[in-house]
């Protein structure tokens, strides 16, 4: 993995929500690390837990869902063990979070400005004026002409890409050791997609944060990931460094995704024909036995229905739950 | 030579925007600004942009939900221009639709089953075991079992549900297809069966097809021509392979420069790659001259000035036209 | 915005003058006039006596022209003579305005002040003990009958306890402000208990709608203590309908209370366009009921300047 101790330390984690019928294992077990600085991007379907996950990070998992086992650690600090009042301080301060929808994410009755003030006020301790001109800064900072304007404006007089950066401005402001975006460019023009993902890298390369960048969308996250983590039905099933994922991928669930992601053949080489994975995502109250891909894995035997794999080290950084796969 | 299946010429379309009151200030989406397009038998073409390009508005007036305010529409050689409802009738079971949310474009209260018959009903296309027939038969053509017929739209899951959808605009065997953004709502792994589907359908029924998306690379798998929409107007439009070759339009460039690229590791940052400045326009007021000189990497003073004309490029594949002043020198500048 | 306020005003005196013509249609189309209760009270008069009074206050014109001289005269300001009080109408009004508005203002102010912390209460424990008994409370207030709840107050405190008075303004002879309060007491008890149930669950649903959205999840990402995240975050957009709501429902504010004045009998406006209409007073019975559409109208127009205002992704013009 990386040299030194990880930024935020996650083992066992286990994210659970009572619905009729039974309890959801929304993430089930998981473990994994975050580098201080790097981009750690993760990938998967609906179901996987991928957001999930993220929110658990932040404990802002919405109730009835709950974190029923595992622990979560940032630096040396225990996320799990805090009280309300020391994991707010958390929030916000050394873990930022950006959402996929900027329109629904920013309080429509309060300026701009104003939304990143609070941060400022909240974390930073400026005062009110204070904390208004350094938020127009940071409108600035995060590539909004004429920010000094558009710090009155009210959400919904910002276009899409233009909230998107707002967000980013309040996530910022409190100088976050880790950013969590979900899904940050999902909801936006593909242009503006690129302007934003060059804005996250320029400033993840400026502040040195490490970043969290989850995704549905593989080519994306390639485009931004030093290393990639891809999640099915509540649980990893990779992680490796970005371009060898890509390059080799070795779980078939990873090689069935990469398959399935219509490319620019004139730009990105064909790379062997657009293949469907069949089947759907299981039912989280009914996943099949064994391994929860194995309905609809090419290379299922009785072996992979009787028992789940683990996720196992096979070196070069390189993390694998299949035991099919072949390193 | 035969009509195309379906020809738009110079449609215009706008609509009023803010509030309506007795002292209101006028204000215009210019939707759609003199478009000319053409579909013809058995060929896909893709119309792509990003949003408020007016894309959505041009696929409506394609099967005349829309009147054009100016322009007009013709199906197989015939002016249907703002044709009353039951002249129009009989083009609306050539031409048929297939919308972006397939969650929304199923009546929930009826059965897949009479979903599926309603189309033939309306055409008074035969009796009732012949239409259970046909319903069976769409229904096999999308993947669909003839058992899940009686089960309620809420019961399939979005893949599913675009399914139904498509076997519906199927049902009535029309001559064209428009399919506005229709994978967009669906999960990856699901958005290449239903495009391996439309490849099919095109495969096995020659049926023409109209694809409206904002994902190039979804287009590239699937379309014959390729129209570039910005600000409601056309501003590229090339056979598939020509457009990606030698994009002729800078809006075009950029578009494709865009689109995510896996394996090619991180972006480079400020690159010559780099991202498109500015934001997608606001259609209510549109700049003077080309409409992309706002954003234009190599706008200049004429630009401001004057619109240019979607006209031929020089030297490139038949048809390929773009509008812009500078089309040859970026052309010449190849693939992004 | 300007325009927008020109033009809602133009329109509502266009209800304004539609309404006092369909309201002096039928009140007029009612059987009897003053007159004829007069006869009834009086049997010495005869009809001829009847005949020349009615020709003396004209009430044996067509419709049409007793509407065209009621209006010019109301457009100059004489708004008639009250038969009922025997002074002009103008000059009984204000009173019992006066003792409306004290009496909705009041229970107003209190439900407002009950319904809000007590809606986001509820709403930030949703499904708890807590706040099943608030619901089940609040379905007994709009449930419950305003006459019955009137009744069994006055039965309680002023009958049961002695603690109230049972009714009225003031105590005959009295002057004091303490007497007033008192008897102002039960009536706004029971138009607060009324409305209060009204506004708790409004304020309550619309929180627990607010409390779900996506800026919320955002505020405590950012680290927002809960309680700003409710009160500032939340409350704030909740408010924005809430107080649509309560806007118009300041129109009903002057005729609402009909049935606890009179009840009560205390003398307000409901129960002065009751008395009116029953007694035949036309002129009174008209004012009134026209005041009630202004504050309607005037209601209406409050709200849509309040939704305005408080969300800035309204905007008028």
């Amino acid at each position: 993995m990386t040299a030194g101790a990880p930024l935020v330390a996650v083992r066992d984690l286990s994210v659970v929500f009572p619905v009729e019928g039974g309890v959801v294992r929304a993430v089930d077990f998981i473990g994994y690390d975050i580098a201080a600085k790097r981009t750690l991007g993760v990938v998967g379907e609906s179901g996987s837990g991928k957001s999930v996950a993220a929110l658990a990070l932040l404990r802002l998992v919405a109730p009835p869902g709950r974190i029923a086992a595992g622990s979560i650690r940032l630096g040396d600090l225990d996320l799990l063990a805090l009280d309300e009042e020391a994991m707010r301080r958390v929030r916000g301060a050394r873990i930022a979070m950006i959402f996929q929808e900027p329109m629904t994410a920013l309080n429509p009755v309060f300026t701009v400005g104003e939304q990143i003030a609070e941060v400022l006020r909240l974390h930073r301790g400026l005062g009110e004026r204070a904390a208004l001109d350094e938020a127009v800064g940071m409108l600035e900072r995060v590539g909004i002409p004429a920010p000094a304007a558009r710090a009155r404006d009210y959400p919904h007089q910002l276009s899409g890409g233009m909230r998107q950066r707002a967000m980013i401005a309040i996530a910022l402001a409190g100088r976050p050791e880790l950013l969590i975006a979900d899904e940050p460019t999902t909801a936006l023009d593909v242009t503006i997609q690129a302007q934003i993902l060059d804005l996250m890298l320029e400033l993840q390369d400026a502040l040195g944060m490490a970043v969290l960048f989850i995704s549905h969308n593989l080519a994306v996250v390639s485009e931004v990931a030093d290393d990639i983590m891809v999640m099915y039905a509540g649980r990893i099933v990779e992680r490796a460094p970005a371009d060898a994922l890509i390059a080799r991928p070795l779980h078939p669930y990873t090689q069935g995704l990469i398959a399935a992601v219509p490319r620019l053949a004139a730009r990105d080489g064909d790379g062997g024909a657009l293949r469907a994975i069949p089947g759907n995502v299981p039912n989280p109250l009914a996943l099949p036995p064994g391994c929860r891909f194995s309905d609809r894995c090419p290379l299922a035997d009785d072996g992979c229905r009787a028992a789940e794999p683990t996720l196992v080290d096979v070196g070069g950084g390189r993390q694998v739950a299949c035991f099919k796969a072949r390193p | 030579m035969t009509a195309p299946l379906l020809a738009l010429r110079d449609v215009v379309k706008h609509f009023p925007a803010g509030r309506a009151g007795w002292f209101a200030r006028p204000a215009t989406v210019h939707a759609v600004n003199g478009v000319s397009l053409e579909v013809g038998r058995g060929e896909t073409v893709a119309v792509v942009g990003e949003s408020g390009c007016g894309k959505t508005t041009l696929a409506r007036l394609a099967v005349s939900l829309y009147a054009p305010d100016a322009g007009r529409v013709s199906i197989d050689g015939t002016d249907v221009t703002g044709l009353g409802a039951h002249a129009l009738k009989p083009y609306r079971r050539r031409v048929q639709m297939i919308f972006q949310d397939p969650y929304g474009s199923l009546n929930p209260r009826l059965p897949v089953s009479a979903i599926l018959a309603e189309p033939l009903v309306i055409h008074g296309l035969g009796a009732r075991a012949e239409r259970r027939r046909r319903v069976e038969e769409a229904a096999q053509a999308v993947a669909l079992q003839a058992g899940q017929l009686d089960r309620y739209p809420h019961e399939f899951s979005g893949g599913q549900r675009q399914r139904i959808a498509i076997a519906r605009a199927l049902i009535a065997r029309p001559e064209l297809l428009v399919a506005d953004e229709p994978l967009s709502a669906l999960d990856v792994s699901i958005q290449v069966a239903i495009l391996d589907l439309f490849r099919a359908l095109k495969r096995d029924f020659g049926i023409a097809l109209l694809f409206i998306s904002h994902d190039l690379a979804v287009v590239d798998l699937i379309a014959d021509r390729i129209a570039v929409m910005y600000l409601g107007h056309i501003v590229e439009t090339a056979a598939r392979a020509d457009l990606f070759r030698a994009p002729a339009h800078p809006y075009t460039r950029a578009l494709i420069a865009a689109v995510p690229a896996m394996g090619h590791g991180k972006r480079a940052r400020g690159g010559p790659k780099s991202a498109l400045k500015g934001d997608v326009p606001d259609p209510i007021k549109p700049p003077p001259g080309c409409p992309f000189h706002p954003r234009c990497p190599r706008a200049e003073d004429l630009c401001r000035r004057v619109a240019p004309m979607l006209d031929p490029v020089a030297g490139a594949g038949a048809g390929h036209r773009a509008a812009c002043h500078f089309r040859d020198e970026v052309a010449a500048m190849g693939a992004p | 915005m300007t325009r927008y306020v020109a033009q809602r005003s133009i329109e509502s005196l266009i209800v304004l003058a539609v309404m006092s013509v369909v309201v002096y249609g039928l009140i007029g189309l009612m059987p009897g006039d003053p007159i004829d209760l007069m006869i009834n009270a009086n049997p010495n008069l005869t009809p001829a006596d009847a005949a020349r009074l009615k020709a003396l206050y004209g009430l044996d014109l067509p419709l049409y022209e007793r509407y065209w001289n009621w209006l010019t005269a109301a457009l100059g300001g004489d708004f008639g003579y009250s038969r009922l009080f025997s002074r002009p109408v103008l000059e009984v009004l204000p009173a019992y305005l006066g003792r409306t508005a004290i009496l909705m203002g009041a229970s107003f102010v209190l439900s407002v002040a009950i319904a809000i912390p007590t809606g986001i209460w509820a709403a930030t424990r949703p499904y708890s003990r807590a706040d099943y008994v608030i619901n089940l409370l609040s379905f007994a207030g709009i449930s419950v009958a305003p006459f019955w709840l009137a009744l069994l107050l006055i039965m309680l405190f002023a009958v049961g306890l002695g603690w109230l008075p049972a009714g009225g303004m003031q105590t005959v002879g009295l002057d004091s402000l303490a007497d007033k309060a008192a008897h102002l007491v039960l009536p706004v008890l029971a138009l607060t208990l009324l409305s209060v149930a009204g506004v708790t669950r409004y304020v309550r649903a619309e929180m627990i709608g607010v409390l779900r959205q996506d800026y919320v999840r955002t505020a405590r990402a950012k680290g927002v203590p809960e309680r700003q995240v409710v009160w500032r975050h939340g409350l704030r957009n909740a408010l924005i309908p809430v107080v649509t709501v309560l806007a118009l429902d300041f129109g009903a504010l002057f005729s609402g209370a009909l049935i606890t004045e009179t009840v009560f009998a205390y003398p307000g406006m409901g129960k002065l366009i009751y008395d009116a209409i029953l007694g035949n007073d036309f002129n009174m019975a008209l004012i009134g009921l026209l005041f009630a559409t202004l504050l309607t109208l005037v209601g209406n127009l409050l709200a849509d300047l309040a939704y305005a205002k408080l969300d800035p992704r309204i905007s008028y013009g």
